[in-house]
């Protein structure tokens, strides 16, 4: 089994199967496409990802390496938040500064699957919320001038969605 | 002070998460702080919205920012929300006609519905100087009670990439629209009260680029007329050969006689839904020579007899049967997807009788059914049984199912290979025997809801979770329920059968 070795951004060195470390689109291009040779012993530096961050996406990574690739959904599909398996819901039951902080790794590391399962989390904790609620959960600084609020309610007043 | 981390993703991500919520989500969303206001009313969302144009907020001293609703793509315009008085409509219409013309909508409106009760087509559209609308694909219409026959010939527009038209509730009025734009249209949909108003409103034109046509008969007309095969043209005969998109959706049922003479023609169709209440065994023996068909769906009784055919669909993909009449199988060898589904509100058992004639059904598709959905229907054992069989499937949705809790773990320890189950609204039946002749029976009981309370049984889904972590379990509504004793089956001594009404007690 072949392994290759990630240095994070804080200078830990992570040694990880070839398998898993390619659930990132990013190091699989590098690997693939430019050619870095894992057998040379040199990391594979990784500086906008802090080893906590990074652990804990191995561990994300170990447990759907062998997941199929997703089928092309459609825009409905995509739509759906009800569908986080119950082994990713525990996974994502962290506080909000890692929840982000895994995003964006996986942003940085092309991780489409875990981006997908992040946003849909994130959708959830939004879903049901007035504009208040989203704020107190999230700590967003409501930055309107006074009254604007008002307005942007009573444009969308008047939108539905587009029917395809 | 806590930190406001959401805000430390970037936009891109941002949107991934918002492309998730409904839009009533979003617009509260936008109310949140003016990051997420701006990022949510940038094109990528204001391009997906329909934006209503009323005289609300296109009026003098209206409320909207007509600067920003230029940037919309789709409008609907509806003339009658909200309006105090006849000389604020003129004044509407005149600022309406500005708006619509101006060229940046002009140029970019993709989609237009029109909800007019007060003007006609031509107070909207008629123009001097022509007018192009080059990107409009879409136009649906609710006529209006002031049009008239000849309102479109003063209408001087041009929209070549015009697709789809829908006619809501047609009346004669609306054929101009179709008139114009039948040669160019791919879609066309019609909903209407009388089959008078269906011929006025299509007319006889040939429409020779009509692929997919949606019918939907109104409730309403004291006594609606049937259709018949007589009369129907040879044209519309050639419309119908052409499609390859058929819906009819007939509460009313006036398509009864005419079903088999239009499934005999269309022979191109590939996707066939019908939605009613009868259809008669000549009708249903037509589908089996679609061949082209890979989406069947009908949720309608058939009049089976002996002489009814077994369906031998080489392109079937999905089919959606009605419970009460299963559409019968030959062959489908491409099968992946079936829905069963009672159409009314009441929930339906399955009346297959014996096993075996349900077994033979099921080998149809066993070995390659990847889908499995059933709606407001009641699994037995036998059922249960079945779906055990299925050894390809991976989706299994069950929506208002009443089924016992074993019943739904024996299937999920048959079929490992589920990668996602959904349970919406179900009710599953925790069994419990308790004899009535037991004095203590009260007693007995309240002890059993002791042992049973919350953990025991509101959290069977999330057991079964744990249980089967890779099948994707997800629950809506679902909810545990007691049922005692099962269907009390009471013998009269005449040999009658009569079932009681059973009760459910939700824990």
């Amino acid at each position: 089994m072949s392994t290759i070795k990630l240095e994070t951004s804080d200078g830990v060195k992570f040694t990880v199967k070839t398998q898993v470390a390619k659930c990132s689109g990013t190091i699989r291009t590098m690997l693939e496409d430019i050619g870095i040779n894992p057998q040379d012993g040199e990391a594979i530096p990784l500086s906008n990802v802090h080893s906590t961050i990074l652990q804990k996406i191995l561990v994300w990574a170990e447990h759907h390496v062998d997941d199929p690739e997703p089928p092309r959904e459609d825009a409905d599909a995509a739509k759906r938040t009800d569908d986080i398996c119950s082994w990713d819901e525990d996974f994502l039951k962290v506080d909000q500064r890692t929840l982000f902080d895994v995003m964006l790794a996986a942003n940085y590391l092309d991780m489409k699957q875990l981006i997908a399962v992040c946003c849909k989390t994130v959708a959830n904790m939004i879903k049901g919320k007035t504009a208040d609620q989203i704020r107190r959960t999230f700590n967003i600084e409501n930055d309107f001038p006074p009254g604007e609020e008002d307005k942007i309610r009573l444009r969308n007043q008047f939108c539905e969605e587009r029917s395809r | 002070m806590p930190q406001d981390f959401i805000n430390g993703l970037p936009a891109e991500l941002l949107c991934q998460v918002f492309d998730r919520l409904g839009h009533q989500q979003q617009a509260e969303a936008a109310a949140t702080c003016v990051r997420w206001s701006e990022i949510l009313n940038g094109d990528r969302y204001v391009w997906r919205r329909r934006l209503y144009l009323c005289p609300l907020n296109l009026c003098e001293n209206g409320i909207g920012d007509v600067e920003d609703m230029r940037r919309y793509r789709a409008f609907a315009i509806k003339d009658t929300l909200n309006t105090p008085e006849r000389t604020d409509l003129r004044y509407f219409l005149n600022t309406l006609r500005r708006f619509l013309f101006c060229e940046q909508v002009r140029e970019n409106v993709e989609d237009l519905r029109l909800r007019l009760f007060r003007y006609s087509l031509a107070d909207l559209f008629a123009n001097e100087g022509g007018l192009d609308f080059p990107k409009l694909r879409r136009i649906s219409v609710h006529p209006s009670l002031f049009l008239n026959k000849r309102d479109l010939m003063k209408c001087n527009i041009t929209a070549p990439n015009v697709r789809e038209i829908v006619l809501d509730d047609s009346n004669s009025c609306a054929n101009p629209l179709v008139q114009l734009f039948s040669e160019q249209i791919t879609k066309l949909g019609v909903t209407f009260m009388d089959k008078v108003m269906f011929f006025a409103g299509i007319g006889s034109k040939p429409f020779v680029n009509l692929q997919c046509l949606t019918l939907k008969a109104l409730h309403g007309s004291h006594f609606p007329r049937l259709f018949r095969d007589t009369d129907f043209t040879p044209t519309h005969m050639q419309l119908f050969r052409r499609l390859r998109f058929l819906k009819i959706d007939d509460g009313e049922n006036v398509f009864f006689p005419a079903y088999e003479c239009i499934f005999r023609v269309a022979t191109n169709l590939k996707t066939l839904i019908v939605l009613g209440r009868d259809m008669s065994e000549d009708a249903f023996n037509a589908i089996d020579e679609l061949k082209q068909l890979e989406e069947l769906h009908l949720n309608i009784e058939i009049h089976k007899s002996w002489s009814i055919r077994k369906l031998s669909l080489p392109n079937l993909r999905k089919l959606t049967t009605y419970v009460g009449t299963l559409a019968p199988l030959e062959s489908a060898p491409n099968l992946k997807s079936l829905q069963i589904q009672n159409h009314t509100q009441l929930r339906g058992r399955f009346m297959f009788g014996e096993e075996d004639k349900l077994a033979a059904y099921f080998k149809v598709f066993n070995a390659h059914l990847e889908e499995l959905l059933l709606k407001k229907v009641e699994l037995d054992t036998t059922f249960v049984n079945q779906i055990c069989t299925l050894t390809k499937l991976r989706t299994l949705e069950m929506n208002s199912v009443e089924s016992e809790q074993l019943g739904v773990q024996k299937i999920l320890a048959a079929l490992p290979q589920l990668k996602r189950v959904r349970f919406v609204k179900c009710n599953l039946v925790k069994e419990l025997v308790i004899s009535f002749n037991d004095t203590n029976q009260d007693q007995e009981r309240e002890d059993l809801d002791e042992g049973f309370e919350d953990e025991e049984n509101m959290n069977f889904f999330n057991k079964l979770m744990l249980q089967y972590p890779d099948c994707g379990i997800a629950n809506e509504h679902s909810r545990v329920v007691r049922h005692s004793p099962r269907d009390q089956v009471t013998m009269y001594p005449s040999g009658y059968q009569v079932t009681m009404h059973h009760f459910w007690k939700v824990y």
